[in-house]
């Protein structure tokens, strides 16, 4: 965004001035921004900081239209579903390029620390930027990370950031950052971060009894330390950043335990992980003349994953996955009028997937995307629509394996200004996802016959605006209707326990509205800020028409989404004082979408509160200390069923900038 | 804008302590057929529920009165903690005891089997299925030995408990990750899957000699077996899951003379049942050609071997089973149970057909319903019968004037020209002395009037009468018992009657109505209107199952009947009602096996207007009527059963 925005100020852009916005924190990052096509939403800089997350997934759940999937603790996976299409249809992308799960299609969003974060940002949709890969086109709904950028105050040389974080579940964190500037165009970055944890928590399940007079009475209590959750790993990054580029690498390693749903009598699992991801890539901006601009970029990564199961009661398991993926694309945009914008892309890549198992299909996937896109603005209003190709194939060892996708799918997105502070906004599109590595060719479970599966999206929404003497609101209104047909679920297979295979046969049908009102003041010496999300979802699985039965799935709402959900975060700061305070809640859901009292799962909230206090030292250095407690009720949840979370649970850090 | 947040900080943290937190599961009752059947109790349908979700619930089907009620369990072991656990795969009944084997939970679930309470646990890791033979029960289990020579492997076993202890007391090595299990000729055969071998399945049957609970030989089948039955020409049946590859599902059947296989029969199978000469068999195999599963229900003689039907369903009814899980037929009454376990996730269905595979019922389960097992009527009798002998019974029953309601006109059936004694003389064989049988009382104010041979005494500080109903848990039908003594000495129930005081008095003193009347007015074959003595009115609604008449068509066209209106005691969750149990005092209110909960003191005689107290040194007659009116949806209106009484002073000479 930034990077488009320094390099084509001039013609493309020169109509829509108004739309341009200086963040509040001059000190972290000047971002002069192009206003997208439609809203997102973003959380960045001292915002994000201030949400006392640890990890992405824990910055998005403050997102309306999202649910995470968390199954507890420090490593416990953390995926996002967004507006209910399911976890496969969001992309990631850090820095501009996605980061890909070729085998099963979703990115754990618990392992990326907001150590180095700069935005985390989520596109309904796509993004509606001007200048995207082909990629960006290709998902349902994506979420940008951004990482630092090495930024210099006039005659700075260098400077670092060290950084220790501590607290419960025994977590010692520590992360370092170190930025140089070798010239006025080129300067390096690196960041190291090590993350420890025991994991281990007290849970406790209290159940109650409906007596037949109605009086309710405890039935059985019971409390217990989750085991098998440590987790120590090691991320190291470094970049080299010029004007107009960038390339960097990425390293995380780690291990750890995988906890087990709690059941009678199993308390602990023996079960661990070991992944290794590593990936470089790059970005180059050439501006070709005046009105027209390509963007290149690349991208290599290598990932590692060994599950193992060494339990005696259950079935031994080692495997060990490695997959690969090579990925270019070249982005070609033109501005043909004052008021149209062309952009083409055409995006490769090619994935790999080898395990030591037995008869394993180590399948191969080639996917070329090619993307024509065109922006048109005008003084009020703007429009995007793009059609994208997507020319896949899959080869694997198994001789009938092979397949070819070839689809197009169209998008549209439209929004106007019909008054100074109202901006009208929606978008249509389709887009499908492909069937993941293990859904193909997984032994067993993999079901080559699989077709991709699609996501309809409609969108309607209102963007308000209100500037007073010393504050500002923001309240943003979608409702929307998605239709996910062709679902790839897991149904059972043959004669025997436990022996599922994929297949397309499911059909969601989702209505939702997603509120988010923001505001910002500032008096006298405090600036506040608030921030309020609410979701409603009535997300309808309509696979089965004949399972219309009182206990039956038809109409009833899909697996684990609330109907109701939202949250809450406030700040105040004055001086070099800080405190926030954030809440999130997700209403009662079903495990199933058999919504009957046997799926019922309760309502969740937690409050989480932090204080924080700056010094400024010699030379224009810092250092910041900050205090919070999160789940500050102590509430005892479950967001999947038998995976216990936390209680409360506190968090230090101590952060020196030089 | 700061007093605001303060505000809305408040409000959320109070909010939090009222959180909505999880009950333990609810029965809920369902009516699914009008047959009743006096032979068999009912059974007990374990659901698996999906590996991880610790959803392994019990349900139970009630013979007596056609009802189904789901979740029996947790209602009945409420301090049990995680309830019943994760994965169940097997159920059996022997002796006194049922064991539920919970296969994720590592554990062997004992209970009483009447009452479904918790006895006690077995710990045996990775259990998957259980017999038993004299005072032992021998389950198999996954998690033996582990080697890693050359590759990792696990042995299984079979762990020999004592059913009176509930300790093991021995284990005996057998094949790779062990199914079921069969007791025949004084030998366990035991059917070795290796299905955590894949593609190296195991393909033999372990044989363990009962005598020294050691492995004596293996016997070659086939790969990858599951299930093992003996029939009654000394031969074992066989069922091989297959490789899911080039080797299908098949059935096979070994000659237990020389324990050789004798035969292979190429029937797709997941579960099958053997009665008498006939192995009923379902199957549902995946078709790779179609790319979907492939159901089958077959039926095999087990004497010729031939196969009789590819389909033994007789209607339309296969084309909506999904997952066609396990069989099990009634022996008595030669129903066919299949069970349907869909998509492994939401709910099945638990499907009853009869012999010739037309559809007789069908009704919703837990997640994954599998193994049942019969509880018969003797069986359930049992602990009245071994504390009350025979003679303790009531002999006579005087008046039979039940309300209107479902079962009316069929317990007792009417039959064209009976009428008042008629009626009392039906009533008179289904439960005089300990026939076992039930008669219904109909909505409320519908009353049966009964004695004794002799005179029962009222003994300070004890209950003096047992009267048996039909209840299960969730399914209170409270009925009031009045008592009477024989004050003109002329032998027949015209004295003066009184109520015997229950919980309701005090528990809800204030919803309690006295002196409650209704009048009910013929409507043939429709709803049958009735107003009461405080200006309400309504209906007794008529439903699917049954048919005939329900007003009491001995009676004329107007009946009004009194007493004692109970508060309703139906909670309605969605489709689900439960009708809670009264904490004491009432008939059909708690389970037959519950002695204390279906005996009254005389002690408690009240005058029923005034409710002051009476002391009585004995009584003669007892009447009880039905004290509940109202209705809930699906399982129509309340009404009191009553299936016997008995004198529990009496002292058998």
């Amino acid at each position: 965004m930034v990077g488009i925005a320094m390099l084509m100020p001039t013609t493309m852009f020169a109509a829509t001035p108004a739309d341009t916005l200086v963040q509040r924190n001059i000190d972290e990052v000047v971002c002069v921004s192009i206003q997208p096509v439609v809203a997102t939403q973003v959380l960045s800089g001292v915002q994000l900081q201030r949400l006392n997350s640890c990890s992405v997934a824990d910055a998005v759940r403050f997102f309306s239209g999202v649910q995470i999937k968390d199954y507890g603790g420090v490593g416990g996976l953390k995926t996002v579903d967004v507006r209910s299409m399911g976890s496969n249809h969001v992309g990631v992308f850090i820095d501009g390029l996605q980061v890909g799960n070729a085998q099963n299609g979703t990115v754990d969003l618990g392992r990326f620390s907001l150590d180095n974060m700069e935005e985390v940002m989520l596109c309904n949709g796509q993004k509606t930027d001007i200048c995207l890969s082909a990629k960006e086109y290709s998902t349902s709904a994506s979420i940008y990370l951004r990482t630092r950028k090495p930024i210099f105050a006039n005659g700075e040389q260098w400077h670092t950031r060290v950084a220790l974080r501590g607290g419960s579940f025994g977590t010692i964190n520590p992360s370092v950052v170190f930025e140089q500037k070798i010239n006025n165009k080129i300067s390096l970055l690196a960041n190291a971060e090590y993350l420890y944890a025991n994991g281990k928590y007290q849970f406790e399940y209290h159940k109650k009894q409906q007596l037949p007079n109605g009086q309710t009475i405890a039935a059985w209590d019971t409390t217990g330390t989750r085991h098998n959750d440590d987790i120590e790993a090691v991320r190291i990054e470094g970049g080299v950043f010029g004007t107009t580029w960038h390339l960097k690498g990425y390293c995380y390693k780690s291990e750890r335990g995988l906890p087990c749903a709690i059941v009678r009598n199993v308390w602990d699992s023996k079960q661990r992980q070991w992944d290794c991801n590593v990936f470089v890539q790059g970005e180059y901006f050439i501006t070709l003349n005046d009105n027209s601009s390509v963007r290149l970029s690349g991208k290599y990564s290598n990932d590692y994953m060994r599950y193992y199961n060494p339990d005696s009661t259950s079935l031994y398991v080692d495997n060990k996955f490695t997959q690969q993926s090579v990925y270019a694309s070249s982005a070609y945009v033109v501005g043909l009028k004052q008021w149209l914008n062309v952009n083409v892309s055409a995006d490769y890549e090619r994935n790999w997937l080898n395990a030591n198992i037995n008869n394993f299909a180590s399948p191969v996937r080639n996917v070329m995307l090619v993307a024509l896109a065109t922006t048109m603005q005008f003084k009020q209003c703007r429009v995007q629509a793009n059609v994208l190709g997507n020319y896949i194939s899959d080869a694997a060892s198994s001789e009938d394996s092979k397949q070819w996708t070839l689809k197009h799918t169209p998008a549209f997105f439209v929004s106007v200004v019909p008054i100074g502070n109202i901006r009208l906004q929606g978008f249509f599109k389709k887009m499908f996802r492909m069937p993941t590595f293990n859904d193909l060719y997984y032994t067993e479970i993999g079901n080559t016959m699989l077709q991709p599966e699609y996501a309809t999206q409609v969108d309607l929404g209102v963007e308000l605006k209100r500037f007073f003497v010393h504050s500002n609101a923001t309240l943003t209104t979608n409702v929307y209707y998605n239709k996910i047909t062709d679902k790839i679920v897991a149904v059972p297979k043959g004669n025997s326990l436990y022996r599922w295979m994929m297949m397309n046969v499911g059909k969601v049908e989702v209505r939702g509205i997603d509120v988010r009102g923001t505001m910002q003041s500032t008096m006298g010496a405090v600036y506040s800020n608030m921030q309020l999300t609410y979701t409603y979802q009535k997300a309808q699985d309509i696979t089965d028409p004949s399972d219309n039965g009182p206990r039956g799935t038809y109409r009833g709402q899909i697996s684990y989404i609330p109907k109701h959900s939202g949250s809450l975060t406030c700040n105040a700061e004055a001086h070099s004082v800080s405190l926030s305070y954030s809440f999130v809640y997700v209403g009662e859901r079903y495990h199933v979408s058999a919504n009957i009292p046997e799926n019922y799962e309760p309502s969740w909230y937690t409050h989480d509160l932090m204080i924080a206090k700056s010094w400024t030292m010699l030379h224009g250095s810092e250092v910041r200390l900050s205090a919070a407690v999160n789940n500050l009720l102590n509430q005892q949840y479950d967001v999947i069923l038998n995976y216990p979370m936390p209680g409360r649970n506190y968090k230090i850090e101590l952060k020196l900038t030089i | 804008m700061k007093q605001h947040i303060y505000i809305l900080v408040a409000i959320l943290l109070l909010s939090a302590s009222c959180r909505d937190e999880k009950d333990i599961l609810s029965p809920e009752v369902e009516l699914v057929t009008a047959e009743a059947e006096q032979n068999i109790a009912g059974f007990y349908l374990l659901n698996e529920g999906n590996m991880g979700s610790n959803k392994a619930t019990i349900d139970y089907f009630n013979y007596q009165n056609g009802t189904y009620t789901r979740n029996i369990y947790a209602t009945a072991n409420p301090t049990v903690v995680q309830s019943l656990g994760d994965v169940g795969t097997d159920l059996q009944i022997y002796g006194s005891k049922m064991y539920a084997v919970i296969n994720c939970s590592n554990l062997i679930e004992v209970m009483d089997a009447h009452t479904a309470h918790h006895l006690g646990t077995i710990n045996l890791p990775n259990c998957r299925y259980v017999r038993f033979h004299g005072k032992y029960g021998y389950a198999t289990s996954y998690a033996g030995e582990v080697t890693t020579d050359s590759k990792y492997a696990q042995i299984g076993y079979v762990a020999k408990f004592d059913t009176a202890t509930l300790q093991i007391v021995a284990t005996c090595n057998v094949g790779y990750q062990p199914d079921e299990l069969e007791i025949v000729n004084n030998r366990i055969y035991v059917a070795n899957s290796g299905g955590y071998m894949q593609p190296k399945y195991d393909n033999t049957l372990s044989v363990i000699s009962l005598d020294s609970f050691q492995e004596i030989k293996r016997i070659q089948v086939a790969c990858n077996l599951f299930r093992v039955r003996a029939d009654s020409y000394n031969q074992l049946w066989v069922s091989s899951r297959g490789d899911y590859a080039n080797n299908p599902s098949q059935l096979y059947c070994v000659d237990l003379q020389t324990d050789k296989v004798v035969d292979s029969i190429n029937v797709s199978v997941s579960s099958f049942d053997i009665v008498g000469d006939t192995l009923w068999a379902v199957g549902n195999e995946y078709s790779t050609l179609l790319g979907q599963n492939a159901n089958s229900y077959s039926l095999i003689d087990v004497k010729t071997h031939n196969i009789l039907s590819h389909n033994f369903i007789a209607d339309d009814v296969d084309k909506q089973i999904k997952v066609p899980y396990n069989i099990k037929i009634n022996k008595l009454t030669n129903e066919v149970f299949l069970t349907d376990a869909k998509d492994y996730v939401s709910p099945g269905v638990l499907y009853c057909f009869s012999r010739q595979g037309k559809l007789k019922w069908s009704v919703t389960t837990g997640d994954i319903p599998s193994s049942i097992a019969f509880v018969s009527a003797a069986n359930q009798n049992a602990d009245a019968q071994n504390s009350i002998s025979a003679s303790k019974y009531l002999s006579k029953v005087f008046e039979y004037k039940p309300a209107p309601g479902q079962f009316v006109n069929i317990l007792p059936r009417y039959e064209e020209g009976d009428d008042a004694t008629t009626m009392a003389q039906k009533c008179t064989s289904a439960i005089a002395g300990n026939a076992g049988g039930v008669v219904t009382l109909g909505a409320f104010g519908g009353y049966i009037t009964f004695g004794f041979d002799h005179s029962i005494i009222n003994v300070s500080g004890e209950p003096d009468i047992y009267i048996r109903g039909n209840a299960f848990a969730g399914n209170s039908e409270a009925g009031i018992v009045m008592v009477s003594k024989d004050e003109n000495a002329n032998g027949k129930p015209d004295d003066t009657w009184y109520e015997l005081s229950g919980s309701a008095d005090t528990d809800f003193a204030t919803e309690v109505i006295y002196g409650y009347s209704i009048t009910y007015k013929a409507n043939p074959l429709s709803y049958i209107p009735w107003t009461d003595n405080r200006g309400g009115s309504g209906t007794i609604d008529r439903n699917q199952y049954h048919t005939q008449e329900y007003f009491p068509l001995w009676l004329g066209n107007e009946l009004t009947l009194s007493g004692t209106l109970l508060p309703s005691n139906m909670t309605q969750n969605g489709t689900a009602t439960t009708l809670n149990t009264f904490a004491w005092g009432y008939v059909d209110n708690v389970q037959n096996a519950d002695t204390l909960g279906n005996s009254f003191d005389i002690s408690n005689a009240v005058d029923p207007i005034t409710r002051q107290h009476v002391a009585l040194s004995h009584i003669d007659f007892v009447r009880v009527y039905s004290a509940l009116s109202q209705k809930a949806d699906g399982i129509g209106e309340t009404s009191t059963e009553v299936s016997g009484a008995a004198d529990l002073h009496y002292i058998d000479n």
